[in-house]
Parts: structure tokens; C-alpha cells; sequence
């Protein structure tokens, strides 16, 4: 996907939402961090646009809330939640970029009904590349992408990556050198982690750095 | 930089980018505290247990509070009624507790180094709440998040830091942290409380003076410590009226200092020993803003500490 198509998608997305809920009365969206929140404020934007009524846009990192924690040998970074209004009563319009497992939906739900009794929570993506390993649907697609197990969908958004675009790629498997090994020192380690790094031809370090202290386990 | 210690032994021997990561982390953390249900699940199924052989009201609750709102489960010793006053030695007290399987251990102690002790031979990771008068990691950590949400940064901000400088690890901790974040220190105090060669602390060294006007009249932010009342037993001031007189932090004194200066003190309060009622009730004292980041700066250090799946030691020094 280029600039334009993801542009119209989230325009038809937009409108998809409205139709569903029939209008926008009591809806809160609530980005997933990090690229589900440019999207929520984009998908706020174009409602606004053709409804003139501006939906509140909230913000969850889920990071606390993954179910693979103690796993990951490195601490991921947290970032910010922001949801300012209560969310008792009001449909939430969940938004990420990419739905592949569904844990991170598991995720972002558990920590959603921790601050309150939202009416219904329903789920925005841009792109569904297939492989659920939990019961979770999207209620609104951009994109269906079928994958296979060992290719990756990122995708680029301005706000954090400079450039817009919906990209493909493959893994490959690799182990990393712990810092003792590197030094040739003989340490007990808890946790050998193997790195999923993926081989881009157009897309360079950008990317890796936007997979960095992760996993892409979605 | 991810943060990859196994323990929190004192602020001398971090990084700044790794200060800068829990720093950073913290200041996700304090939002959690303002939640309805003030709990994520971070460190669930971990147990933490607190050990405090000196007293302490808010550190204890403090660490306590963060463990909790991690979702570990605690247990909290104190040495007041436990084996401790039948003699059983520190060793065999932890020795006791890690046959618990116990994942992590917070600990206040009145030895400076019990916690580097503990370290060498404990699977589980261990927190530093204040080693005698060695360091209290928390606290100087604490302080520089209060000091950063006020200016942004720390980069060239002047602190200066007034009381009982040689008894005190907030000191310590305050001057390491605050000098690798590449802020410039003044300690002042009465010259019996300070400690020789003060001037080479910290990373570049600490500016001392023992007028407090003109210690104070470049400072951003002025961090009072407590007086103890044992010290002056041992004869290193005459009487704390005389020490309120010379070193006391009043709004007079305050004049002296530029005028979007703050003033923090880590607790409990001496009122009119080492800081006036009005400037401990004031609008330029953060005090409170200091406990309730203690709280995010302690989730913080909790969750990267448990994080770490190696101890890689000390980094180079730069």
C-alpha cells in the first residue's frame, strides 16, 4: 500500500465506523501505542472532517500488559498511556496497525477494562494478515494481507517513521551474542534470545529500529 | 540504552543513559498511580521481599505501594520483634528468606556495603533502600525526576545540597546521579559535617561552601537534608537552635536564592532545625511531588531490575 491507498482506507474506515455506530455519539478511540495512536488521530480527523464533530482520541501501550514478559530478554520500553475521559458507558474504537496473533488486542482489552466498563470495544486495522492464535476479530479492515508464518507487514506511518507505506518482508533468524559472550567470559544466562530480524530491500535500518526491543508479536 | 543490571546497588556505578532509562520509564509509571484501579501486571507471580533493619516509614510504604501496583506479592520484615533481636546474623536471615524463593530483595541496613554483600552471593536481585552512609539509589533517582518534570532537564542546572553532608547517602546518591546527568553541585554545611575531600564526589567533582547565601545564589533547586538529632550528642553542632540560625532554610533565606528556585527535602522534616515552617508549607517546596515520584521512580527501578536477564556488570567508564 502507498500513500494514497492508505490515506483512502482510513477515509473509508472512518465512514465505516460512523455507519456502524450511527454516528458518533459516546465513541472514544483509543490508539494502541506506537502506530495505532497516529491512526486514531487520523481516523479523528477525517470524522471530523464529514461529521464536524471531533471524537476523543486516546492512547494504551500495552507493554505492561504482555503476556510474554518475563520471556523477552531485553525490557521493552513503556510507553505512554493517555486516557483522559472515563470510559464507563462509551464504545471504544480500538486502533492498531496490524493485527496478526491477536495478543496484543488480548492485551490492550484487559488493560482497557481496567479503567472501566466501556459498553463495547470495537477493533480498527489497517492491515489483517491472517495466523490468529487467540479468538480476536476486527471489526474494521483496512486490508486483508494473507502471510505466511516467516514474512513480516510493517507498516510506515509519517508521524514516526517519515515515510508512508505498507511494506513486506521476510525473516530471518538469528541468534544474539549476550555481552559476556562477546567479552568470552563464562556467565550463567538466564534468557538466550533469538532475534527475529527481517531482510528488507527498500526499506533499511528505519525499520529495524522500529522493531528494536520488541518482538513483533501481535 | 536498555537497562540491564540484575541489581540497584547504588547510583556510582550507572550509566547516564542507563539513569536516563528508569528516569524515562518513571515518568510512564506515574500515570499509573492516577488510574481508577492503580495496578498493572507487570511483575505478577514475582515475590519481592522488603528487609528493613533500620526504620522507616516512607521508603518502606513507598516500596511497598510500587511492588504492589506491579502486582507482586510482598512480604515485609523489620527488625523490631523478629529473629534479628535473638542475633541471627544477616546472612542467615536472607540465607532463610531466599530458601523461600524469593525473586527479589529490597533492603535498608545500617552497614554501608551489606547490599554489594548480599549481591555476591544471592540468586535473587537486590535493591538498595539505603546501605548506612554509603547510597540511597531510590532516593537520588527520586529527586531527579522531581527536578526534571520541573525543568525539562538536568543538563546544566545548579542543585545545591544543605545539611549533614558526611552522614548522608541522599547525598551521595543525589551527587553522583545529578553530576553524570551533568548538573552542577554545591554541598554546604557546618565544616564538622562535611566530609574530607568532598570536592572530588561525584563525576567532575562538587563545589562546597559554607555560607549558605552564597551557596544558594545560583541554584535551581535546593535539596535539605535532615538534621539527626544524634549528631549533635556527638558535639558537631552546639544546638539546633544555633544550627537553624546558620543553616536554617527560611523565606529570608530563600531571598537569597534566584526566584524559580525549588526546594526539596527528602523526609521527615525537622520543622525549625534545618527548614522554616513557612518554607516547608510554601509554594516553592515540591515535597510531596518528591513522594508521590518515589512511587513511579521505585515501580520503575522494580520493573527494569526484574527485566534484566543478566547481570552484565559495570560498563566501561566513559
Amino acid at each position: 500500500m502507498d500513500a494514497l491507498q492508505i490515506h483512502r482506507t482510513i477515509m473509508r474506515i472512518a465512514h465505516e465506523i460512523v455507519e456502524r455506530n450511527k454516528g458518533v455519539e459516546n465513541l472514544i478511540l483509543v490508539g494502541i501505542q506506537k502506530r495505532g495512536v497516529p491512526l486514531a488521530e487520523r481516523l479523528a480527523g477525517a470524522i471530523e472532517q464529514f461529521e464536524g464533530v471531533r471524537v476523543p482520541v486516546g492512547a494504551i501501550d500495552i507493554t505492561l500488559y504482555r503476556d510474554d514478559l518475563q520471556m523477552i530478554s531485553q525490557v521493552p520500553i513503556v510507553g505512554e498511556t493517555a486516557i483522559k475521559d472515563d470510559i464507563t458507558g462509551r464504545v471504544i474504537i480500538l486502533v492498531d496497525d496490524v493485527l496478526f496473533t491477536g495478543r496484543t488486542v488480548r492485551a490492550a482489552l484487559d488493560e482497557l477494562i481496567d479503567f472501566g466498563r466501556p459498553s463495547a470495544i470495537q477493533l480498527a486495522v489497517l492491515v489483517d494478515r491472517g495466523h490468529r492464535e487467540f479468538p480476536i476479530r476486527a471489526d474494521f479492515v483496512g486490508k486483508n494481507v494473507p502471510t505466511s508464518q516467516n514474512e513480516t507487514v510493517d507498516v510506515l506511518l509519517t508521524e514516526i517513521d517519515g515515510e508512508e507505506e505498507v511494506v513486506l518482508g521476510e525473516v530471518v533468524e538469528e541468534a544474539i551474542q549476550t555481552p559476556a559472550e562477546k567479552k568470552g567470559v563464562d556467565m550463567p544466562v538466564k534468557a538466550k534470545a533469538k532475534k527475529k530480524v527481517a531482510k528488507k530491500s527498500a526499506c533499511g535500518s528505519k525499520t529495524k529500529k522500529a522493531r528494536k526491543g520488541c518482538g513483533k508479536k501481535k | 540504552m536498555p537497562f540491564n543490571r540484575r541489581h540497584l546497588l547504588g547510583l556510582e556505578e550507572l550509566a547516564a543513559d542507563e539513569i536516563q532509562t528508569i528516569l524515562d520509564t518513571a515518568d510512564t509509571f506515574k500515570e499509573i498511580s492516577e488510574r481508577p484501579i492503580k495496578k498493572v501486571p507487570a511483575l505478577r507471580g514475582k515475590t519481592i521481599a522488603n528487609l528493613f533493619y533500620e526504620p522507616s516509614t516512607r521508603t518502606r510504604i513507598s516500596f511497598e505501594l510500587a511492588e504492589k501496583r506491579l502486582s507482586a506479592d510482598t512480604v515485609s520484615f523489620s527488625k523490631a520483634g523478629s529473629s534479628v533481636s535473638k542475633g541471627e546474623s544477616l546472612r542467615d536471615t536472607v540465607e532463610n528468606i531466599r530458601a523461600m524463593k524469593v525473586d527479589m530483595v529490597v533492603m535498608r541496613h545500617s552497614s554501608s556495603g551489606s547490599h554489594r554483600y548480599l549481591a555476591n552471593f544471592l540468586d535473587a536481585s537486590v535493591i538498595n533502600a539505603g546501605d548506612g552512609q554509603h547510597e540511597h539509589p531510590t532516593q537520588g533517582l527520586l529527586d531527579m525526576m522531581t527536578l526534571r518534570r520541573h525543568w525539562g532537564t538536568l543538563e546544566g542546572k545548579h542543585v545545591t545540597i544543605i545539611g549533614d553532608i558526611m552522614h548522608s547517602r541522599v547525598a551521595r546518591s543525589n551527587i553522583w546521579g545529578l553530576t553524570k546527568m551533568g548538573a552542577a553541585v554545591t554541598v554546604c554545611g557546618p565544616s564538622t559535617m562535611m566530609p574530607a575531600e568532598v570536592e572530588k564526589l561525584g563525576d567532575g567533582g562538587v563545589r562546597v561552601e559554607y555560607d549558605i547565601r552564597a551557596a544558594i545564589a545560583e541554584a535551581d533547586a535546593i535539596n535539605i537534608l535532615r538534621i539527626q538529632l544524634e549528631r549533635q550528642k556527638a558535639r558537631l553542632f552546639p544546638s539546633m537552635r544555633e544550627y537553624f540560625e546558620v543553616f536554617g532554610v527560611t523565606p529570608q533565606v530563600l531571598e537569597a536564592a534566584p526566584a524559580h528556585c525549588i526546594v526539596m527535602h527528602p523526609g521527615p522534616m525537622n520543622r525549625g532545625v534545618e527548614i522554616g515552617q513557612d518554607v516547608a508549607d510554601g509554594e516553592r517546596a515540591v515535597i510531596l511531588e518528591q513522594v508521590t515520584n518515589g512511587v513511579a521512580v521505585r515501580m520503575a527501578v522494580l520493573f527494569l531490575v526484574a527485566g534484566g536477564s543478566f547481570d552484565a556488570g559495570a560498563p566501561e567508564q566513559p
